[in-house]
This record gives structure tokens, sequence and C-alpha cells, in this order.
């Protein structure tokens, strides 16, 4: 199942970002849509609620390093993440992989769940 | 799950009110005599003998586990499907058990080419788990894959086609002071695991006869 993928997907996942640039004329509509997306490719590692696990893997839930860095959100979950980070303080070095299965519009709608759902919209 | 397989499972009924657990695994039944009379003795499968590093570079043998209850599974740190699931799940059987004695996790690695015993350790404290308690254990795979198979009835192998290059089974592997295995539950369900969480008092309790 890996087609569409490749050759404009970085391109494109650099214009799409993350932002509150869309506010979500149907906010439902995105949750609904986003959570079987979640459900398949991120909840394992996250958590139910965005929780996380531990001091491995970074909550999604009201995330510092989400509302700082909107736009490299659908960036690192095409190419995923190698190497430390700090998320509300805590400091996180399990990799997280590349996801080159999701289609742009899955992408999409992935970030605006993770915005609505877990609190990153942005004040 | 291969339980389907086993030659037999046994629950044993006790005379007791308290309930109890099953013997999961292949058993022999050996007919000996005693006194001229012949007298019946099941012998059930225990685990193999084992010998791995854990997370601080120590040597971990079934020594270390007789006599007490412990919980095996399998895992491997980049797993990105079902384990990190199993660790958030078992982390409640460490936060429940962590401080008795008696009661230890073993988690083995089927990725012993990536996870070290420094990754191992990396990632043990990353959850907040320190042996005794819970050791991450590693050897070479194929000893691993073949104990995870003969002594644990679980699955554990290279695959291509699966999502990080391995299948293996999300079991967790409830096993008895005598080196018996007592109850296989899906580690990435919560209420399989509140289950275990509530059958391991059972074991503790028993006779180690
Ligand atoms: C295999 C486990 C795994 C999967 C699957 C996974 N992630 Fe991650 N994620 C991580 C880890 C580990 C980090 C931290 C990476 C680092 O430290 O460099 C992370 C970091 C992040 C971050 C930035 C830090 C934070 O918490 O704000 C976001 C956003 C994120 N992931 C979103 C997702 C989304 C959306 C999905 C589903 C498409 C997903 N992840 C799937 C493990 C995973």
């Amino acid at each position: 199942m890996k087609k569409r993928i490749s050759f404009f997907v970085p391109l494109l996942v650099g214009l799409l970002g993350c932002g509150d640039s869309q506010p979500g004329p149907d906010q439902m509509q995105a949750l609904a849509s986003g959570y079987g997306l979640y459900e398949t490719h991120c909840l394992n590692c996250h958590g139910q609620e965005g929780e996380g696990l531990a001091n491995l893997i970074p909550p999604l839930k009201n995330s510092d390093w989400i509302l700082q860095h909107p736009d490299s959100v659908p960036y690192i979950i095409r190419h995923g993440k190698q190497g430390p980070m700090l998320v509300n303080g805590k400091r996180y070095s399990l990799a997280m992989p590349a996801n080159k299965i999701l289609t742009n519009e899955e992408l999409q709608m992935l970030c605006n769940y993770i915005r609505i759902r877990f609190g990153n919209a942005g004040k | 799950m291969k339980i389907s397989k086993l030659a037999g499972i046994a629950l044993l009924l006790s005379a007791c009110s308290e309930p109890v657990l099953p013997i999961l695994g292949p058993r022999e039944v050996e007919v000996k005599q005693v006194n001229g009379k012949e007298v019946v003795d099941t012998i059930y499968k225990t685990i193999p003998d084992f010998s791995f590093y854990n997370q601080d570079g120590d040597i971990i043998t079934k020594k270390d586990v007789m006599g007490k209850i412990y919980v095996a599974d399998f895992f491997f740190v980049t797993c990105p499907t079902i384990c990190p699931r199993m660790k958030r799940n078992l982390l409640k059987v460490y936060e429940a058990y962590g401080n008795e004695p008696n009661v230890m996790l073993l988690s083995h690695t089927i990725d012993p080419d990536h996870d070290s015993i420094s990754v191992l350790k990396e990632y043990a404290e990353g959850l907040g788990a320190k042996a005794p308690a819970w050791h991450f254990l590693r050897a070479e795979r194929e000893y691993t894959w073949k104990l995870a198979e003969e002594g644990y009835y679980a699955t554990a192998m290279a695959d291509s086609l699966e999502p990080g290059g391995f299948v293996h089974s999300g079991g967790l592997i409830l096993v008895d002071q005598l080196g018996r295995v007592r109850g296989v539950y899906d580690g990435t369900s919560e209420s399989e695991t509140k289950q275990l969480i509530n059958d391991i008092p059972l074991l503790l309790h028993e006779k180690k006869d």
C-alpha cells in the first residue's frame, strides 16, 4: 500500500503545517475522521489520552513542543525523529519511526485531530 | 495465541474455596509402583534452564527466578506496534508488585542486534524500571526465540513483512514458583492486565510444594 509517496510529499508536508491557520469549520468532523487514524498509527505509542509512556515516549496532550513547533508536526510524523527532545521539561530519547503510509490528506486530518483533541491549538 | 495447540490445559479443581489457576502446557503421566500399588503421578512441563544478561550487565538464570512468581514478555525497543502498549500495561504490574520481592518481571528483547545492554539500560531507565524487580534480558536471537516458543508458548521471530521487522505475540506470561506457566494474558489489553494483577496473589498464596 505504498502508493502516492516519496516525490512531492516532503514539499507538500512543508506547506501543510499544523498551525491554527485552519479553524476547522467542523471540529466534530475533524475529531471523528482523525480518531481512526490516530488509533491505527499513533495510539500504541502515544496512548489513549495522548499521555505518552513514562520517560520514553512524550505526551501529545498539552505538549509545549507542539505549541512551539506547529509546523514541524507533519514533518516528524512523515520522517520520524531520532535523538533526544524536550517536551514539557522532560527529556525523551527513544526514536519515533517515520510513517510513509499516510497520505497527505490523512496527515492533515491527523494534525487537526491532535490540535483539537489534545489542546495544542494555541491561545 | 498458541494455546489451542498445546497438548492439554489442565484445570485443577481444588477442594478449597480459593480459585486455582490452571497449569498450562504439556504434561506427562508417570505410573509408579509404590508399596506394590500403582500410583499415577502427573509431571508438568517447566521453563527450561536459561541464561541472559540484564540491563545492568548481570547474568540472570533460572536460579534467580525459582521460588518466585514472574511475568515474562517478549519485545524490542524499536517496536512500532504493540510493545509500547504492553509496556504501559506492564508498568501497572510493576507499580502493583515492584516492592514485592517474590514477584519479578522479565522482558526479553527479540532484537539483540539493536538492543545492546546499554540500549536496554536506557530503555529501562526511561520506564523507571529497576532490577531485580524488572529485568530486561538479552541473549542471542535464536536462543531467545527458541525459549519463547518452547518455554513460554509465545511466538518471536524475524519477519520482514511486519512493521519493525519482527513478529511476536503480545502475551504476558505468568510463571509460578515451580517454573510452570499458569496463565497467558493479552498484554495489549487493559482488562486482561487487571486480571493478571488480580491473579498474582493466588500464586503467592500457593504452597511451594
Ligand atoms: C513507535 C512509537 C511511536 C509511534 C507509532 C508514533 N510516535 Fe510520535 N513519538 C515517539 C517518540 C519516541 C517521540 C520522541 C522522539 C524523540 O525523542 O526524538 C515522539 C514524538 C512525537 C511528537 C513530538 C513530541 C510531542 O510529544 O509533542 C509528536 C507531535 C508526535 N510524536 C506525534 C505522533 C503522531 C501524530 C503519530 C501517529 C502518526 C506518532 N507520533 C506515532 C514515538 C512514536
